[in-house]
């Protein structure tokens, strides 16, 4: 009787999980899913009082305009910026990190202060727009492919710092302090001992600049045009001055999310595995 | 230890180059002209787009060797980069800039008077075909500074079925407008329809029915330095007015904070029978209006309607003026307005290009457009006059949603868009 | 002994050498632009022309106007509500995946993290679409069970609540990722010996989890509530600082006097406040949690 009754509180709970996850589920995507029903409705049908999600003719007209255009290339434009500015910022990041966890060194506070201060712009506010703009254009690198990566990684390497320095700091310094006892190069230590440890600190940081490159609408939209176009640009040409295009427009954000998907499908069992693999053991 | 200083060096290396060797290689070419717009040339499904894309390609044919670079921007900041790229000594050759910043362009000394270019080997005929309140506005000391294109007016858009099914012909002055209102307010299924719709958002909006009240009933907006001048008795019967049909309940008391895109779209989905919109938005809410499209009707307004634009000028420090005069020429010939006209769905730029236009009853809309560019009112031109519009919404705002006096809301805001334009 | 304490030596002086390269990059494209924002804060700078110097005045006036001081307070209630929601919630969700595994705790954080992911512009819109009156969603339903509708764009208070909740939902699933990966950088072993030992769940979680992952939830905090009150698109998309202003946060009045007034040196003035503003934050919440640098 009691293993019956175990089990099917056990059943219960399992279902109820399920049941939040889909409510959770729901929540998270509703604006999702609004977005991609109207991205296949028939223009005449978006704007509508009351509001339907069915009882309409789909078409894919709206994405076929949007594929004709330059989105995809704007896809690819924006990979290539936040794949580089991931390379740079947490490259870079780590280095700085490493520096500032495991050493002293005169002006240690002051450029601490600096990252520290560079931490608001993360957000990707447009604190800093009008004057990078000015200061880029004079230096004639704006409109360029590196214009962007090497901006994205700037803005966002203060928070990748400050994540890697946690978790460069979580590491043992005894290890670093063993494997120097048994002649191991300093080299090595950085660039192969401690990596594979602070997995959870580089993915996050990864992450972090991935997420505010990809977002990015207001920078990009000064510093580049044309070929060079970033992902929310081509999104915001539905967005005209004649008005919002509501049909391209969720096709275009809909497609947006695609490429997002699949970074997280092939690349999210690396970031999950490397969320389990946890910290130092023993 | 040494290995590690190589990496750093190199890694150092490696990103001071990207600057440094970026910044070497450009150099600008003699024989090639930018221009920001927010129109795209190279889209196959903007009308404007595809006029434009048309006029270039004829340009650089009829100009071997000259290349038309267009960077699309965002119509709201464009003018804010280009300011910025003029300090920096870095601007495009041709800009487009809108009505409200236009002295502030004009204040910088970014723009090169088109006398210099071309303007000076027109013909008084030539001239005479452009001469209209877009063309003034453009001027400054006796020299002229910018040509529109894009002409737009704020037009009030009708529903023509329900407009007949009230029993109204088109209103003409401001008691008709109610009374048309009103028979065209009901609600039938649980759906209300509103007379009149408004919008008095804080944000981007076009302007209201307060301003066109002020400029039937006085002329203008401001005084003769500037200032603003609706805190008076004017302003406050405006004000009362336009409250007048909330509390009446031809326009819906959520009106407070609604924006341009939302009024359209609520237009389109029926529940109005009158809105202030931009004409050029004639074509795009026909073709997503979830009812007959042939409904849509624009009319004038009692005392005119506002006239909007945008104005291209040449930069003044542009190292290619004369290819650039010239192309800002060929985007305002007569052949380039047809282009405009039959491609872009637009009004015409040119008087002369009237005639070439067959009005039918879908296109009826270019009618009150011309009228409206003849008559309209436009802001001056000597100072800036920022925000104007928001200040006349918050005015509202107050009113209905505080309680506010309408006397006391007005001169609150007269004071602000004083003090916001240093006056 | 003394080669030893050359070598030490020797390190901490080269081992600023680590952070050279970021330095240089941060400091070229932050510092140098932060650096040109403090000067035109110091002068007009109205349509981009250099007035005369006028010291603090800029500040000064910003600081006056009570329109910025409500702006500041009330971008402070939204951001510190949005953040706390997010991170609470996110931690509830974070503890319950933690004992998940596989495929079902993939596919909660993928769902999670689509919010924050999305374009702020289209999620901003189609959250604004969904509240209006007749035309979205959420009034359809609202009529539904009864109630009468809720006219969250153009009422004060449901207008700081949909910003505030439009805010929190795009945060949830990040703060959820960023303490999960908190939580599995615990020592299992230390979890197995607490429940040997007798303790009871909420026991382990409050002594032993939660201190544990007090530097993610730090971090998440403080990106959270940057991000929260840095944020220009969806208080702008959302409610445009409606109605009547209620909602009018700093970045959009710093947005409005750059590219409406074309005040480049107040709205300088205005984000170098923001930033020493959220400065202050971080160093606050640093004090609070007693995180060591």
């Amino acid at each position: 009787m009691d293993k019956i009754s175990k089990t099917r509180i056990k059943a219960l709970k399992v279902s109820l999980e399920y049941i939040f996850a889909i409510l959770f589920g729901i929540f998270n995507m509703i604006p999702v899913f609004w977005g991609i029903i109207t991205s296949i409705k028939p223009l005449r049908e978006i704007s509508r009082i009351p509001p339907r999600l069915t009882g309409f003719a789909p078409t894919l007209s709206h994405y076929i305009t949007v594929l004709n255009g330059p989105f995809i290339e704007s896809i690819l434009n924006s990979l290539l910026y936040a794949i580089l500015a991931i390379l740079m910022g947490v490259i870079l990041g780590y280095l700085a990190a490493y520096g500032f966890a495991r050493r002293k060194f005169p002006l240690k506070g002051l450029l601490f202060f600096i990252v520290v201060v560079g931490i608001p712009l993360s957000g990707g506010s447009s604190v800093l727009l009008i004057p990078n703009y000015l200061y880029l254009l004079k230096l004639r690198l704006t409109n360029h492919w590196y214009t962007l990566p090497l901006i994205y990684a700037a803005y966002n390497m203060p928070m990748a710092i400050w994540l890697l320095i946690a978790g460069v700091k979580a590491v043992p310094i005894e290890m670093e302090e063993a494997a120097n006892i048994d002649g191991v190069s300093q080299f090595y230590i950085v660039s192969w001992l401690i990596p594979p440890l602070i997995k959870p600190s580089l993915a996050a940081a990864a992450l972090f600049i991935f997420i505010g490159s990809w977002n990015d609408y207001i920078t990009a939209s000064v510093m580049v045009s044309g070929n060079l176009k970033a992902i929310q640009q081509a999104i915001y040409e539905y967005m005209g001055y004649f008005g919002i295009e509501w049909g391209r427009l969720t096709a275009a954000a809909t497609l947006a999310i695609l490429p997002i998907l699949a970074v997280f499908t092939f690349a999210g069992r690396q970031l999950v595995s490397g969320l389990t693999a946890g910290a130092v053991k023993g | 230890m040494k290995k590690r200083m190589l990496i750093v060096l190199a890694i150092f290396v490696v990103v001071a180059s990207f600057a440094f060797a970026g910044g070497a290689s450009e150099k600008p070419k003699t024989n090639e002209i930018v221009m920001w717009t927010f129109l795209d040339p190279t889209s196959t499904t903007n009308g404007r787009g595809i006029a434009l894309g048309k006029m270039i390609k004829e340009f650089e044919a009829d100009n071997p060797g000259a290349k038309v670079t267009v960077e699309v921007k965002n119509y709201a900041t464009m003018t804010g980069e280009f300011l910025t790229a003029h300090a920096a000594g870095n601007a495009p050759d041709i800009i487009w800039c809108a009505r409200d910043e236009l002295s502030g362009v004009l204040d910088a000394g970014a723009l090169e008077p088109l006398e210099n270019l071309f303007l000076g080997e027109w013909s008084a005929e030539e001239i005479d075909d452009v001469d209209d309140a877009f063309f003034r506005f453009g001027e400054r000391g006796g020299k002229h500074y910018t040509l529109t294109l894009n002409k737009n007016a704020l037009v009030m858009f009708y529903r023509s079925d329900l407009l007949k099914a009230a029993g109204h012909t088109v209103p003409k002055t401001w008691d008709q407008i109610v009374a048309a209102a009103r028979d065209m307010t009901k609600t039938e299924g649980g759906i209300t329809t509103y007379g009149l719709g408004q919008s008095f958002p804080s944000g981007y909006s076009d302007p209201q029915l307060l301003a066109n009240w002020l400029i039937e009933k006085q002329g203008t907006l401001f005084d003769k330095d500037g200032r603003a001048m609706w805190a008076n008795p004017v302003g406050v019967s405006g004000v009362n007015w336009v409250v007048d049909a909330i509390r009446k309940g031809y326009t819906p008391e959520s009106s407070i904070n609604l924006g341009t895109e939302d009024i359209i779209a609520e237009f389109q989905a029926g529940k109005y029978g009158m809105f202030i919109a931009g004409a050029v938005r004639v074509g795009a809410i026909k073709a997503a209006a979830s009812y007959d499209p042939n409904f849509v009707k624009v009319m004038d307004l009692p005392g005119g309607c506002i006239i909007d634009g945008w104005f291209a000028g040449i930069w003044s420090k542009s190292k290619n003026k004369d290819l650039a005069g010239r192309f800002l020429e060929k985007m305002y010939s007569p052949q380039a307005d047809l282009y405009w006209i039959n491609d872009g769905d637009q009004a015409p730029v040119r008087k002369s290009s009237i005639d070439k236009i067959t009005i039918t009853e879908s296109n009826d809309y270019l009618t009150v457009m011309l009228d409206a560019f003849a008559n309209g009112w436009i802001t001056p031109n000597d100072k800036s006059y920022a925000g104007w519009k928001i200040n006349l919404n918050e005015a509202i705002q107050r009113v209905v949603a505080n309680g506010l006096d309408p006397m006391v809301a007005l001169q609150q805001t007269a004071d602000e868009f004083n003090a916001a334009n240093g006056r | 002994m003394v080669t030893m304490s050359n070598t030490l030596k020797k390190r901490n002086l080269f081992g600023g050498l680590y952070t050279v390269p970021a330095m240089i990059l941060l400091i070229m494209l932050l510092i140098v632009p932060l650096g040109y924002t403090l000067y035109c804060s110091l002068f007009p700078f109205k349509y981009m022309m250099r007035g005369s110097f006028q010291g603090l005045n800029n500040f000064i006036e910003i600081l006056k106007s009570p329109r910025i001081q409500y702006s500041f307070y009330i971008t402070f209630i939204v951001t510190f509500s949005a953040t706390a929601i997010s991170i609470v919630v996110g931690l509830l969700l974070a503890l319950w995946i933690d004992k998940r595994t596989g495929l079902f705790a993939y596919w909660i954080q993928l769902i999670g993290l689509i919010p924050w992911v999305i374009s702020m512009v289209v999620a901003g819109l189609l959250w604004r679409w969904l509240f209006n009156v007749d035309l979205g969603l959420f009034n359809v339903i609202i009529r539904a069970f009864g109630w009468n509708t809720i006219d969250v764009v153009n009422k004060r208070i449901p207008a700081i609540i949909g910003l505030i909740f439009v805010m929190s939902w795009r945060t949830i699933g990040y703060a959820m990722v960023m303490i999960l990966a908190g939580l599995k950088g615990i020592d299992a072993d230390l979890i197995e010996a607490a429940q040997i030992d007798g303790a009871s769940p909420v026991q382990t979680l409050f002594r032993i989890k939660l201190p544990i992952i007090k530097s993610s939830v730090l971090l998440s905090t403080i990106v959270l509530t940057v991000s929260n009150f840095t944020n220009n698109t969806v208080p702008k998309v959302l409610t445009g600082g409606g109605p009547v202003n209620a909602t009018n946060v700093v970045t959009l009045e710093q947005y409005n006097l750059s590219f409406v007034y074309y005040e480049f040196g107040r709205s300088s003035a205005l984000s170098i406040l923001i930033m020493i503003v959220t400065i202050l934050i971080i160093a606050a919440y640093i004090k609070v949690a007693k995180f060591e640098i």
